[in-house]
């Protein structure tokens, strides 16, 4: 049931009607036409009958069946009652179904009512935030002559696209729903949904932090990225973005190795003796460490696995002793 | 028209049949009573339909349209069919 103010059941309050369509008038145009055909049908054929001198009667009369004249008219208007209250009910039927299909957009919604049969009522709505594309087309001369069209709106996912037939001026209509869709992806209140809804930046943030993180690690090396580091610059994990949580780590040698998967512990306080310079023996003086996960995603498969050779041949002169202070490591 | 019969075929055949039967009917046995039978039940029909199109119409017609101008066309040719029925009907 409608709301009075209200075009469609869940229209918010503030929800303005941009479009508000209906099928081309000219659609209805042979249902007219079939229906004026059919009122004047009976007078032809009653017509032709009367100009080769046959009636209803001599037909009856023929069958061997001998009504008087009276009943036979009376059969006469009855029928033709029933025929003409059964043209009339078609015709508002057919009505019916022109006026009350109906395409409405609005902002931030796309609404199809379509009314099938007298009492077959259907509302389907969709966001204008899953449309994806929008196609306009005119098909044939009737459609070009009289400019009407069948506009789709292609929706993301799943969900059926959104069909409208017989619509006038299709292009200004396609053009229109873009532009809203436009309107409603740069309006600011929406951009989360839409990101939720479409799962566009879901693993943004992570991948960006993550990659910031390491930058940071790797830019902030020595340009040797060598162990004589005297100095090096750590940020933390939960707040990579602020230079004062950065961690300056004086006087001490830290070996910091970019491997495929390499997790190292650091805190303020962590040191490496400078008489064993190897990575196991890194000492923390805190319980609560910051965990640094050194995983560059975006690096190709060959340079992962030249890194993880790289890294298995540093294990084994870290094992070997061979690794000493002031020894050089490309990655 | 062929879809509608097409979707409503059963129903509509026998319809069909049913008015033919009254006809036949009343003709054999020379009487009005089952055209007069016949002629409710088209009226009767025809005001339940009424009663549906209207409801449809207040439900979901859009007001500031065009719909209140048809549904007194509607008004107008459904009662002018069936009072000039009955005045056909009278004067026979």
């Amino acid at each position: 049931m409608l709301i009075k103010g209200h075009f469609f059941p869940k229209q918010e309050n503030a929800e303005k009607i941009k479009l508000f369509i209906r099928r081309h008038i000219i659609t209805y145009a042979p249902w007219v036409l079939f229906i004026v055909l059919l009122v004047i049908l009976p007078w032809i054929i009653i017509g032709t009958l009367n100009s080769i001198d046959i009636s209803i009667s001599t037909l009856l009369n023929s069958a061997q069946i001998n009504p008087d004249e009276k009943l036979v008219n009376q059969v006469i208007i009855v029928l033709l009652t029933g025929y003409y209250l059964f043209i009339s009910a078609y015709f508002f039927l057919m009505w019916i179904d022109f006026y009350l299909d109906i395409i409405i957009v609005t902002p931030e919604h796309l609404i199809n009512i379509q009314q099938i049969g007298l009492l077959n009522h259907k509302v389907s709505e969709q966001s204008l935030l899953r449309v994806q594309d929008v196609t306009s087309r005119v098909d044939g001369f009737w459609q070009t002559f009289f400019r009407y069209g069948t506009v789709v709106a292609e929706t993301a996912g799943d969900e059926p696209n959104f069909l409208m037939r017989d619509v006038p001026n299709p292009n200004s209509v396609a053009n229109i729903i873009l532009k809203l869709h436009e309107e409603l992806i740069e309006s600011g209140g929406l951009k989360e949904e839409l990101g939720e809804s479409v799962g566009l930046n879901r693993p943004k943030p992570v991948v960006r932090k993550r990659k910031e993180m390491i930058n940071k690690i790797v830019y902030n090396l020595p340009p040797n990225r060598g162990i004589d580091s005297q100095k090096l610059t750590i940020s933390k994990k939960t707040n990579t973005q602020k230079p004062e949580d950065t961690i300056e780590l004086e006087d001490s040698k830290v070996v910091v190795i970019q491997t495929p998967k390499l997790t190292r512990k650091i805190t303020k306080d962590s040191k490496i003796s400078k008489e064993k310079p190897k990575i196991k023996k890194i000492e923390t003086s805190q319980p609560k460490l910051e965990i640094v996960d050194i995983e560059p995603s975006w690096i190709s498969s060959a340079q992962k696995d030249r890194r993880f050779k790289k890294s298995k041949e540093i294990d084994r002169s870290i094992r070997e002793g061979e690794l000493k202070e002031g020894k050089e490591i490309r990655l | 028209m062929i879809d509608l019969i097409r979707k409503y075929n059963r129903m509509f055949y026998t319809i069909i049949c049913l008015i033919i039967v009254f006809i036949i009917l009343s003709i054999i046995l020379q009487s009005s009573l089952f055209l007069f039978i016949l002629y409710t039940c088209f009226i009767v029909i025809y005001i339940f339909y009424s009663y549906f199109w209207l409801k449809q119409i207040n439900t979901y017609g859009y007001t500031g349209d065009w719909c209140r101008p048809v549904m007194w066309i509607y008004y107008i040719v459904s009662i002018a069919i069936i009072i000039t029925s009955i005045i056909f009907l009278i004067l026979v």
